[in-house]
């Protein structure tokens, strides 16, 4: 196990400090009037590709 | 003319030192325009080639492969095959697989080492061993052979897995499905190629696919690090690149590529006849003819395109292997590496016509396309050829992430295969 000394909680597994994904995406704000494409662009269309994923 | 391989060329070419043996496939410069083209020279793109032309006699064809075909996925799983999976969508088009596996060595006069040892999946708690009793149920009702072992007859199957109870995962029971097995990952991608080129296909390999060119909705052809050619129907067949394909034709797909890990020990005299998979642990173990064990790990819990897969992986994968595998605690590790796959929001694969005439999509098949490979090239060759999918296939569509009609494997995708 490889630790990381975290400035706030001391030595911690490296596997907390992995990148969360598209942290950004935001939860509909009216989510009844959403269509069906609305929906799964939301819930399963990540934007992730080959390349930096956060520019 | 294709020589046939038999024992008779064998003792032929062993006589002129081995030096005569026809190429298996030819090495040909991409024509101008082809009927359809395959984006990727896996088991799966080679085996849709391979369909194509002879089921449904389209022989002017290419399959475009930027490294060398089965350099991907194909050549770096740990092969293991099996059809159990929990809904009826998903039996279907798994056993469809598992039953040209079984005679898929005739068909192609080359040896894929298809071998049925049996796979064993053990369960380590209590919702496992209702989760397997469950799948094994709902196999039986569609066909496919299982069976449910308690602790007692896992240890018969498998002497050397450590049942004793005070372990920190015990061994509550498990399954067995005994026409599941493991074949020779290279060997199907060599066997499909040399069957496709055999018919008029054209294997183009270091060809990197850069573009997808439209005219309004319908394919127009690829442009590609060997030039333009022009098609009108492209079949993409790229695992964990498939996202990155799609987005040159300005589409979307709900999938995540992340590395999966293997690693082989050194060869050992054999020690374990069958296939024994944990999905709660995260280890699988088989051996392989030359006698290493193929361990499998699992996935990197992020995005990423490196083919390598973190460290903290294989060490809680062969923690778990230690632990129900003492036997193994002085094995050394030889080689470790990774593979980028394609997972999808359900864990089933997606074999699809898409919003662009002519561009067709075989991907998601995340960490456990290997076992589907004949079936999915058969179904994906259909879906091509007519512009409509087989029945075994419908469920399968792209469209499913908008309907909502998913087909949930997780249970029997998760990590393991
Ligand atoms: C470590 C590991 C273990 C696994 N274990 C199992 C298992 O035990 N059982 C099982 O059933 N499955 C297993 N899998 C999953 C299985 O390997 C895959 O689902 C399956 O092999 C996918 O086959 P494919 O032909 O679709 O993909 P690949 O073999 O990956 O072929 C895709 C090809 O597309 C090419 N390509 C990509 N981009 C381009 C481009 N732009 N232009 C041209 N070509 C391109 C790539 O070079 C590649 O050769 C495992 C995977 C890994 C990584």
């Amino acid at each position: 196990m490889f630790l990381i000394n975290c400035p706030y909680c001391g030595e911690r597994d490296q596997q907390e400090f992995k990148a969360g994904g598209e942290a950004h995406i935001e939860r509909p704000k009216q989510p009844t009037e959403l269509s069906d494409d609305e929906w799964a662009e939301y819930l399963f269309m990540g934007k992730v590709h080959r390349s930096r994923s956060r520019v | 003319m294709r020589n046939k391989y038999s024992v008779f060329s064998l003792i032929k070419n062993a006589i002129s030192y081995h030096e005569n043996w026809q190429r298996a496939w030819k090495d040909p410069a991409p024509k101008k325009e082809y009927d359809a083209i395959i984006v990727g020279g896996g088991g799966h793109g080679l085996a849709t080639a391979y369909y194509l032309a002879k089921k449904h006699n389209m022989n002017n064809i290419a399959v475009v492969e930027k490294g060398w075909i089965g350099g991907g996925n194909t050549g770096r799983n740990t092969t293991i095959i099996r059809s159990n999976y929990l809904w009826d969508a998903s039996a279907g088009l798994y056993d469809h697989a598992l039953k040209i596996w079984e005679g898929l060595s005739q068909e192609l006069n080359y040896n894929v080492m298809f071998s049925q040892r049996g796979v064993m999946n053990l369960a380590h708690n209590l919702q496992d061993v209702r989760d397997l009793k469950r799948r094994t149920h709902a196999n039986r009702l569609n066909g496919i052979d299982a069976v449910y072992l308690s602790t007692e007859e896992v240890k018969k199957f498998c002497p050397i897995i450590n049942t004793s109870p005070d372990i920190r995962y015990p061994v509550l029971g498990g399954t067995l499905q005994r026409r599941a097995g493991t074949a020779r990952h290279d060997a199907v991608a060599w066997g499909y190629a040399r069957g496709a080129d055999a018919m008029g296909v054209d294997i183009i390999q270091n060809c990197e696919v850069k573009g997808i060119k439209r005219n309004g909705d319908s394919v127009e052809g690829i442009e590609t690090t060997k030039g333009f050619i022009k098609t009108k129907k492209v079949g993409v067949v790229a695992a964990g690149h498939s996202s990155v394909i799609a987005n040159m034709a300005g589409l979307r797909l709900p999938l995540e590529s992340k590395p999966l890990q293997a690693l082989v020990s050194e060869p050992v005299k054999p020690i374990i006849d069958t296939v024994v998979m944990s999905n709660a642990v995260h280890a699988y173990v088989s051996q392989s003819d030359k006698g290493e064990l193929v361990i499998g790990a699992g996935t990197d819990d992020y995005v990423s395109y490196t083919q390598k897969g973190s460290h903290q992986i294989v060490e809680g994968t062969l923690n778990a292997i230690l632990e129900l595998y003492p036997i193994f605690s002085r094995m050394r590790m030889l080689r470790q590496w990774g593979g980028i796959v394609d997972i999808c929001p359900d864990a089933s694969p997606i074999l699809s016509k898409t919003s662009i005439k002519g561009l067709y999509f075989n991907c998601g098949w995340g960490t456990g396309g290997f076992k589907a490979t004949p079936g999915s090239g058969d179904l994906f060759a259909h879906t091509i050829a007519n512009d409509e999918p087989h029945k075994l296939n419908a469920a399968f569509n792209l469209n499913r992430f908008v309907s909502g009609d998913l087909v949930d494997e997780h249970g029997a995708a998760a990590v393991a295969h």
